[in-house]
């Protein structure tokens, strides 16, 4: 059989075996062209050719390669020359074999003899590729198979300033050629390409040669293998290339001419280009690992008898090879996980009307800067008790902390040493190794995972990793004695510490930020405790969850590091993850801050916060604080900006009983008001020693209060509501109790009734109208504060609303599941005792009856994380208390649309 | 010689306007697309001059139009840049050239009596 009789598989087939063929041809002529010729690599290389040709049933193919190796295998004997006939041999061999792969083509796809015309497109050019594509066009109809190089369809998008045509030999003169293209714009020159070799041994035939050699490989599809190491070389001289620039910069940075800097400008431009190029071909698209593994779960899956299948997502996400390369250890570790623990077997699943084949899903996408996979599987869920009982039978939490752990604080002992959660170990994993050992390689290369599992629905597991691992911009700054980078990704802002409103809360340097105040750490306290420095600048850094802002001494600017990783350090130094050689010489420590900011209680709570506290999840944080009877009271952590302590308060005559003054701080004036007039508690004899700084209802006040103890993070279903009672009297200042396990009752305080004693909503204008909806609409409310309920009703009661009152959101949910008659809208307060309004409205958003009335959350929590939290559980709308045009409005805008969808 | 100018923008159509007239050649005015195909059945231009961005009808499916009834006709597209795919898609369709706005009068000029006067 012939090479042009094969019948293949696929295209890729195909042009693997031409690929390498064309390779090994290529070492087998270079080889005999060089003295001595090196002939194991070319014995190889014929063997080679061989084997494949067989492979393919290549009868012709296979014999002219055995004849060659044959040849070659007796070299090892004394008697044994390199002679000419044997070169000659040799070259007749390759070009036969040339010619077999050739005639494969077809006779359309033969290459004809094409002349090669090389165009200058003037720098300036704006489209230099569409005026290429024009040139492209006046050739092709003058010269018919006429071919671009880069390819037409791709020229929409070149930018380059010479490009090429291959114009079929004789079918135009050369001057008609130029003729065609004078019409064009930004053409400088244009020139037909004298196809010569400088190694070709003769001149004169050397056209004929050029062709002869390569005829088969398609230039604009060169493809050329390259070994990683070589690849890591460029990479690291061009990182050095960077670095000499540097110092040269560094050298002449005061008296530097303006043609040196261009020079200089463009050498570092140049190495730039040529860095992302190289990092480029180091990068690979995850199909090449994930292709593997549907083979893989099948196989793990017919072990343990369970029918399984694999959906890959995304696998032309690219990542860099090193990365790619270590991944697939941890990441088979993690199938086999979820094909072992996470999908049931056949019966299980029958039991639960589940399909019989579970199907895991690996999805992969990259997004800043970082490539995300996961894992998920439509298995059993993590069964979060044997979990807690594993957590106490280890010794890893009391009783009592292992029945209040979070699902995320149980998740993170999976990636413990020796933890598993299946009944008994098989040999496909639960022998309790596995996920430790992913945990750990995630940990080295600087990654994250997270797992999310929700019982009976199925287990996600989520990867971050870094994109490259070798180059990066760095800001570099300076903390007491050490140079310190950090990815520029990380880096949220830079201020002056003098500008930057640094303050001090909870006994601790904070600065404000959107939603709450952010620990400041100085850097070097955190690299050397005794290290001397003079902090002098804040550095925002945020990365993944991590959000921190550092003091540090100086800031000298943005550099392009590449990046050494510390042989065996990160065990000592978690978060370092590399050093880069600077400009100046110097040893820049690069830092990974998600792994530098210290860990307390606060910052692990703050900075799960969205994972942890998402909408639904029930739960909220609180401060507490201590007045001067001694008892415990507690704020939502979310209605909290900052406490302060003691602080001049200014009187102001005739102002509300319960206002101690006003606040000037940072150009705000901030009323004060007494919360021990205004919960009837006797004053101590000194003065509350902090002043807390809340928002709420879309102002700004402060309560002075005697000691801040801490923050706690609890579920709304431990919250009692008071007894109606307290409730029906004027004088209810609290929502609820708590009985906290450490603290003790705490109480808390409806802050929003508190406020509006002091500072009456505005009512409805007057003068403001609503269109009355013209039946008798039905809308439910759900507000723990009678006070909210009551301004609820005085802004809608005008437009004929019949409102129905529930003092919690659990009160509200019984209602729904009564069956009673649904209303046409639900007014839900976030914060409520029981069951707060985020858990709520996805209830009533996934229940089949009521997931088509429109859900309100109103709320007096301002900022961006609630809206994200609102929107999370699919609320209609949201209004921030309060706001009573908004408010009617919002109603009004819901029910006509509501009536609207009805009516369709 | 009569050129045709196809934009949607007025302000657009009146500087080129000027600009050629100044230069002696007479224009018609096209607001879009479709216009623009009627028209040139209409006057037989010399040369068009076609914005891409058009309502009804954009500048390529115009080009596309008065090609196929003319394909002698000279259409060169007038475009801002980014709108490289566009222009090489109205080259496939029969335009002879283009012009990258915002523009230098001359630029206009220099294409347009490449192509006219030839």
């Amino acid at each position: 059989m012939r090479f042009s009789d094969v019948k293949w598989d696929s295209d890729e087939e195909r042009a693997l075996f031409v690929e390498e063929a064309v390779e090994l041809l290529g070492a087998l002529e270079e080889g005999a062209l060089q003295s001595p010729p090196p002939m194991d690599a070319m014995f190889r290389a014929a063997h080679t050719l061989k084997g494949s040709g067989g492979m393919l049933g290549l009868t012709e193919w296979v014999e002219r390669a055995h004849r060659l190796e044959d040849a070659m295998d007796r070299r090892g004997r004394p008697e044994w020359e390199w002679t000419p006939e044997l070169q000659q041999l040799c070259l007749q061999t390759v070009d036969a074999l040339r010619e077999e792969l050739g005639g494969g083509r077809g006779e359309a796809e033969k290459p004809r003899q094409a002349v090669k015309w090389e165009l200058n497109w003037d720098p300036a050019s704006l489209m230099p590729g569409v005026r290429a594509f024009q040139a492209f066009t006046a050739i092709s109809a003058l010269a018919p198979g006429t071919e671009s190089d880069p390819p037409a369809d791709a020229l929409s998008d070149w930018n380059g300033q010479v490009s090429y045509l291959l114009i079929p030999a004789q079918s135009a003169t050369d001057s008609a050629i130029q003729e065609a293209l004078a019409s064009i714009d930004d053409l400088v020159a244009a020139k037909p390409m004298v196809a010569s070799e400088p190694s070709a041994p003769q001149p004169e035939k050397a056209e004929g040669e050029a062709r002869r050699q390569a005829p088969q490989v398609e230039r604009r599809d060169a493809t050329i293998r390259i070994s990683a190491d070589t690849l890591e070389a460029i990479l690291e001289g061009l990182g050095e290339l960077l670095l000499d620039h540097g110092q040269l910069e560094h050298q002449w940075s005061n008296n530097m001419d303006p043609v040196t800097r261009g020079v200089l400008d463009h050498l570092r431009r140049r190495a730039l280009d040529l860095q992302d190029l190289t990092l480029r071909a180091r990068m690979l698209p995850l199909d090449t690992l994930f292709r593997q593994y549907p083979r893989a779960v099948h196989d793990i899956a017919q072990k343990l008898g369970k029918k399984i299948q694999l959906q890959t997502v995304g696998g032309e996400t690219e990542l860099d090879r090193v990365v790619m390369d270590r991944l697939h250890e941890p990441l088979l570790h993690l199938l086999r996980n979820s094909c072992d623990h996470g999908i049931e077997s056949l019966e299980r699943r029958r039991a639960q009307g589940k399909p019989e084949t579970g199907t895991i899903r690996l999805t992969a996408y990259a997004a800043q800067g970082h490539v995300h996979l996961q894992i998920a599987d439509d298995g059993a869920g993590i069964d979060w008790q044997k979990l807690r009982d594993k957590a106490i039978r280890q010794g890893w939490m009391s009783a009592d902390e292992a029945a209040r752990a979070s699902e995320d604080q149980l998740a993170e002992l999976l990636f413990r040493p020796g933890v598993s959660t299946a009944e008994k170990i098989t040999d496909i994993s639960g022998r309790g190794v596995g996920l430790d050992v992913v945990h750990a390689f995630l940990e080295e290369i600087h990654g994250s995972i997270a797992v999310e599992s929700q019982p009976g629905e199925g287990t996600t597991f989520r990867i971050e990793l870094p994109m490259t691992m070798a180059i990066m911009t760095a800001l570099i700054v300076e903390a007491g004695p050490w140079t310190v980078g950090f990815p520029i990704a990380a880096v949220e802002r830079i201020e002056d510490i003098a500008q930057s409103g640094l303050s001090s809360v909870l006994g601790r340097q904070a600065v404000p930020d959107r939603d709450a105040p952010m620990p400041v750490y100085s850097l070097a306290e955190l690299l050397d405790s005794a290290a001397v420095h003079e902090d002098r600048y804040i550095v925002r850094v945020k990365d993944g969850r991590t959000q921190a802002a550092l003091a540090v001494d100086g800031v000298r600017g943005q550099q392009e590091v590449v990046i050494k990783p510390v042989a065996g350090l990160t065990g000592l130094t978690p978060w370092l993850s590399g050093v880069s050689l600077l400009g100046d010489g110097r040893l820049a420590l690069m830092v990974d801050a998600r792994r530098l900011v210290p860990v307390s209680v606060g910052e692990v709570e703050r900075a799960e916060d969205d994972h942890v506290l998402r909408a639904g999840s029930n739960q909220m944080e609180l401060l507490v604080f201590q007045l001067s009877d001694g008892q415990r009271y507690g704020i939502n952590v979310y209605k909290t900006r900052e406490a302060l302590p003691r602080a001049v308060i200014t009187r102001v005559p005739g102002q509300h009983d319960w206002l101690d003054g006003f606040l000037h701080i940072r150009g705000q004036t901030i009323p004060v008001v007494n919360l021990h007039r205004a919960l009837g508690i006797q004053e101590g004899d000194e003065p509350p020693a902090f002043l807390l700084v809340t928002e709420f209802n879309r102002t700004v006040q402060a309560f002075p209060v005697d000691q801040v103890d801490r923050m706690i993070r609890v579920g709304w279903d431990q919250v009692e509501a008071l007894p109606a009672v307290l409730e029906a009297g004027n004088a209810s200042r609290f929502t609820g109790l708590i009985d906290h396990p450490e603290l003790g009752p705490i109480q808390l305080i409806d802050f929003e009734n508190l406020l509006a004693s002091v500072a009456p909503p505005d009512f409805l204008d007057e003068n403001q109208t609503f269109a009355a909806v013209a039946e008798d609409v039905s809308v439910w409310i759900a507000d723990d504060s009678r006070v909210a309920r009551l301004q609820v009703e005085k802004a809608l009661q005008p437009m004929g609303i019949r409102l129905r009152s529930f003092t919690d959101g659990e009160e509200l949910w019984s209602a729904i599941q009564a069956g009673e008659p649904l209303p046409r809208l639900f007014v839900v307060d976030v914060e409520m005792p029981r069951l707060d309004g985020y858990t709520l409205t996805a209830r009533l958003k996934t229940d089949e009856r009521s997931k088509a009335v429109p859900v309100l959350l109103h709320t007096s929590l301002s900022g961006h994380w609630h809206a994200d939290r609102a929107a999370q559980v699919d609320a209609d709308a949201i209004v921030t208390k309060f706001e009573p045009a908004v408010l009617a409005e919002t109603v009004l805008g819901l029910l006509r649309a509501e009536a609207l969808s009805v009516k369709n | 010689m009569k050129i045709l100018i196809a934009d949607d923008a007025a302000f657009m159509r009146m500087r080129l306007k000027k600009l050629l007239e100044q230069e002696g050649y007479e224009v018609v005015e096209a607001a879009n697309g479709q216009e623009a195909v009627s028209l040139y059945a209409e006057h037989h231009p010399s040369a068009v001059l076609m914005d891409i961005t058009m309502p009804e009808m954009d500048g390529v499916a115009a080009t596309q139009a008065i090609c196929q009834s003319d394909p002698k006709a000279r259409v060169i597209m007038v475009s801002a840049l980014g709108q490289q795919a566009m222009i090489v898609s109205a080259i496939k369709a029969g335009a002879k050239d283009f012009v990258v706005k915002p523009y230098e009068p001359e630029r206009v000029m220099q294409a347009l009596s490449k192509w006219v006067s030839a």
